[in-house]
């Protein structure tokens, strides 16, 4: 069937038509979470074309594992956990995870704001301090925050405890304040 | 007025994320909005909360290219085609080429015991080669030729072996006069017929496993392969 006849139904029945191999049912998933997935992978991973890839492999995944769907999680959270354990995977053997406190410098400091729209550098610097996070910590940072997720689906999507989900988004605020500290930024004024 | 403990206060403020982002249960919720209700650490803490996640949510937004589709597309369309050829027929097919590349070696480098002798070119009438048991004198007629070709020298190969089994032998040239001349008794080495059968044996099952290889790769290839933008 095409995508269009299944704009109205649920992501759950979607799955359930995936099972069935139906590419118009993948389709329209694949319409209305691409662009969530991939941008949650761009930001673990930093690098777009990899990105593009993970996310190629993601929805493999859904199509061949369709079936292993259970229904005790959203299909959202599902797909988030699938895509996390895809970038986390990559990560692993691509490049050092950070660890939860490493210091690192925000990838471009500029003292000189006059070169920039004040609001527009101060942008660049929250974005800056992010890529600076831990995967772990950037991980809950942006499913709670750009994904607006519960701490319990996090927890499943990352595949750690509700208590650690609670204390990297903590420590992910203190190391940002940190970070953002030294370029001249407080936290109340992040714009 | 509601007030509570600290440990309780602490684990409050520990939700203060999600009821910035609006996913705290009910009973949370209002258990938070009580604490902010007289807390004004806590009051502060969820103004920052909030500055945080408008942060976070302004970050730019990329969609994956529109390429990404097609190859998403064709990457399931390959997963779900079965091979051109059935399994079970490769198999079969590399289990014959096995066996037929075993057949044709043996015959070719006839692995076994070696036996060679020489007349000194005065040629024979008939040769006769006897085998027995090692440790046994009970002879029996394995090979007769008779009126071989003219030569120097002479090779017989015994590949008629069992397992673990050791053999003598033993010779007979019948000249052209008619008198019979044994060789001595021949005791080989043990073992002496393993390497080259083991090179045979071991030469086929590569050969086999070429074959399967090639064809279901052959099979395979018939419906593309995913393409990757790093490695």
């Amino acid at each position: 069937m095409l995508a269009a006849a299944y704009t109205a139904e649920d992501d759950d029945v979607l799955l359930r038509h995936i099972v069935e191999k139906d590419e118009g049912a993948f389709e329209e998933l694949y319409q209305r979470h691409s662009r969530p997935l991939f941008n949650y992978i761009l930001r673990l991973v930093q690098n777009a074309p990899v990105a593009e890839d993970l996310l190629q492999d993601v929805f493999v995944v859904i199509w061949k594992d369709a079936s292993r769907f259970r229904g005790q999680a959203s299909v959202k959270t599902w797909l988030f956990r699938i895509a996390h354990h895809k970038a986390v995977s990559w990560l692993r053997k691509h490049r050092e995870v950070v660890g939860e406190h490493e210091s690192i410098a925000p990838a471009s400091v500029d003292a000189n704001p006059e070169r920039h729209a004040i609001a527009s550098w101060e942008a660049d610097q929250v974005r800056n301090a992010l890529d600076c996070l831990s995967v772990g910590q950037r991980a809950v940072l942006e499913l709670a925050y750009y994904y607006d997720l519960p701490y319990s689906d996090i927890a499943k999507v990352v595949g750690c405890p509700v208590g650690t989900v609670k204390s990297r988004i903590s420590y992910a605020r203190r190391y940002l304040a940190r970070i953002l500290s030294a370029s001249g930024l407080q936290e109340s004024s992040i714009p | 007025m509601k007030t509570y403990s600290r440990s309780k206060s602490k684990d409050l403020q520990a939700l203060l994320p999600w009821y910035v982002n609006g996913t705290l249960s009910g009973t949370e919720s209002q258990e938070v909005e009580a604490l902010l209700e007289n807390d004004a650490h806590a009051r502060a803490e969820a103004n920052a909360w909030a500055t945080l996640r408008k942060a976070v949510q302004a970050q730019p937004a990329a969609p994956p290219s529109a390429a990404l589709r097609a190859r998403v597309m064709a990457a399931i369309r390959a997963s779900e085609n079965r091979p051109l050829v059935p399994h079970w027929f490769t198999r079969v097919w590399a289990t014959i080429l096995t066996l037929t590349v075993l057949l044709f070696l043996w015959g070719l480098v006839q692995p076994g015991v070696q036996l060679q002798w020489s007349t000194g070119g005065n040629g024979a009438a008939a040769f006769r080669i006897y085998r027995a048991p090692a440790g046994s004198n009970d002879f029996d007629l394995l090979y007769e030729s008779l009126n071989p070709p003219a030569a120097w020298e002479y090779r017989y190969v015994d590949t008629e072996l069992w397992h673990g089994q050791r053999y003598a032998y033993r010779i007979e040239v019948v000249n052209v006069l008619g008198r019979q001349i044994s060789s001595d008794v021949i005791r080989p080495a043990p073992l002496a017929a393993l390497p080259g059968q083991l090179a045979v044996l071991f030469t086929s099952l590569c050969m086999g496993y070429v074959g399967l290889t090639f064809i279901e790769g052959w099979s395979g290839y018939q419906f593309g392969t995913v393409r990757r933008s790093w490695r």
